[in-house]
């Protein structure tokens, strides 16, 4: 219940004053917790090996991003999209990645590879997994200012766990993990640097119904006490 | 039964499935409160570093604009880096007092794109704060520990004059924006110092004893600010 708590309330107790430096950073952190590479499905074990093609859309919340007094007019998209692959193979070993080699999407450009490592195992209607994923790439797009390209990069790594239990087509799951960020982002207006590095325990729930090709994944996410969103997926499996 | 599971499971979702993000951005700047009378020493130093000096610090750090200026604002003293002279914290008054909290200043011609101070996504000041910085400026910016300043030697003083004014006037009484009269309080030997580096454009820091000379002499002159 305490677990639940902390992931699914934004704190009370949150900072009386924030310098300048505190807005930017919470900003990064947030933008690179958003596009970072989670599961965004149940750990399912499968009997033969098994290929899927993945659709991830984020849909983004709303983001106050006034730092100083500085009030941003940028309207970022309000769905990231992310296509993805994963092979699963019948010894329970999950290998996925994904790849977006510089395209145009709403006015930005984003970049990036990321990679994911898994194992699942089952135990009746109960499997539980344990995966490590990585992604690195950047965001060229008007994030401060319209008509102005920053650049924002980002490196993530993260390691997490999840259980979940199956009913018939259905499957609910929970999973809880913690994630290394090192975001920079390159302020066209100024010239000005931004470099941030931290960490962040996330956890959520998810909620799965998977027929033999089809599968679609509803996933709450929380991080830390400052970011909640969703993920929702569609994959095909081959 | 599966289905009772299921039906609890997707309520529990719908009930705790939100998107939401706390950016700070609604928080107010952190304050550093000075009593008393406002120096270097007393708080404005602090004051300074925590919302200047993240820009404002050489070499120019991240966090500096592309066109920053040569200054230094964790340090009191202007002074010579190698082949620069770095601003420091006692160089602002004249900014200060034309203005520069609350709008852009042109005046001193020394940057491309004048811009009110901090600019709109740094850390902004407190009211009292800016009241506190308004306030050291018209102190005539001091560090306070100085000592009394020693009495000079008038002659020497109006030898190294000529350089200051060149542009300040033979009596102080200055030709432009760019180089107005000087105001008789602010005549101290800090600020002869950093002018001598930072406006002169000098390459030799004055010492203590020339500051003095100088300063010795500056008083006498006829056209200054009362």
């Amino acid at each position: 219940m305490r677990l639940l708590f902390m992931f699914f309330t934004l704190s009370c107790l949150a900072y009386s004053q924030a310098t300048f430096q505190e807005q930017a950073q919470r900003l990064q952190n947030i933008f690179g917790y958003l596009i970072d590479f989670r599961a965004a499905a149940a750990p399912t074990v499968f009997d033969k090996t098994t290929l899927e093609v993945v659709l991830d859309l984020t849909p983004q919340p709303s983001i106050d991003t006034r730092v100083g007094i500085k009030e941003e007019d940028v309207e970022p998209p309000e769905v990231v999209p992310k296509l993805r692959g994963r092979i699963h193979l019948k010894n329970g070993l999950m290998l996925g990645g994904a790849y977006a080699p510089g395209l145009d999407f709403e006015g930005y450009k984003a970049e990036f590879v990321a990679v994911e490592l898994g194992w699942r195992k089952s135990f009746g209607a109960w499997s539980g997994g344990i995966r490590g994923s990585y992604i690195d790439g950047d965001v060229e797009g008007p994030i401060t200012e319209v008509d102005l390209d920053d650049l924002f990069t980002f490196t993530n790594m993260g390691v997490d766990v999840s259980v979940a239990r199956t009913w018939n087509a259905w499957t609910g799951y929970g999973f809880v993990g913690i994630n290394d960020i090192e975001t920079e982002l390159d302020v066209a207006i100024d010239g000005v640097h931004l470099v941030n590095d931290d960490d962040a325990v996330y956890g959520g729930l998810g909620i799965q119904w998977a027929s033999k090709r089809w599968a679609f994944t509803l996933e709450q996410h929380a991080t830390d006490d400052y970011l909640q969103h969703l993920i929702v997926s569609v994959a095909f499996r081959f | 039964m599966y289905r009772t599971y299921v039906a609890c499971m997707c309520l529990v979702f719908s009930v705790i499935s939100c998107s939401d993000a706390d950016t700070l951005a609604d928080e107010p700047p952190p304050e550093v409160v000075i009593s008393g009378t406002p120096t270097y020493s007393n708080g404005v130093g602090e004051l300074l570093a925590l919302k200047c000096g993240y820009c404002h610090v050489f070499p120019a750090g991240d966090l500096s604009p592309d066109n920053v200026p040569d200054m230094d604002l964790n340090l009191y003293e202007t002074r010579r880096v190698g082949e620069v002279n770095v601003a420091g914290a006692d160089s602002l008054g004249r900014w200060i007092h034309e203005g520069i909290l609350d709008h852009a200043v042109d005046k001193f011609k020394l940057i491309a794109s004048p811009r009110r101070m901090p600019l709109d996504y740094g850390t902004q000041l407190t009211n009292r704060e800016k009241d506190a910085l308004e306030a050291w400026s018209d102190l005539a910016t001091p560090r306070g520990d100085e000592v009394p300043p020693a009495a000079g030697n008038l002659q020497a003083g109006a030898e190294i004059y000529p350089a200051c004014g060149s542009c300040h006037g033979d009596e102080g009484g200055g030709f432009s924006d760019f180089a107005p009269k000087i105001r008789r309080s602010h005549v101290t030997i800090s600020k002869i110092k950093s002018m001598w580096l930072y406006r002169a454009g000098q390459f030799t820091p004055l010492t203590d004893s020339q500051a003095a000379d100088l300063r010795s002499y500056i008083v006498t002159l006829d056209d200054l600010e009362d």
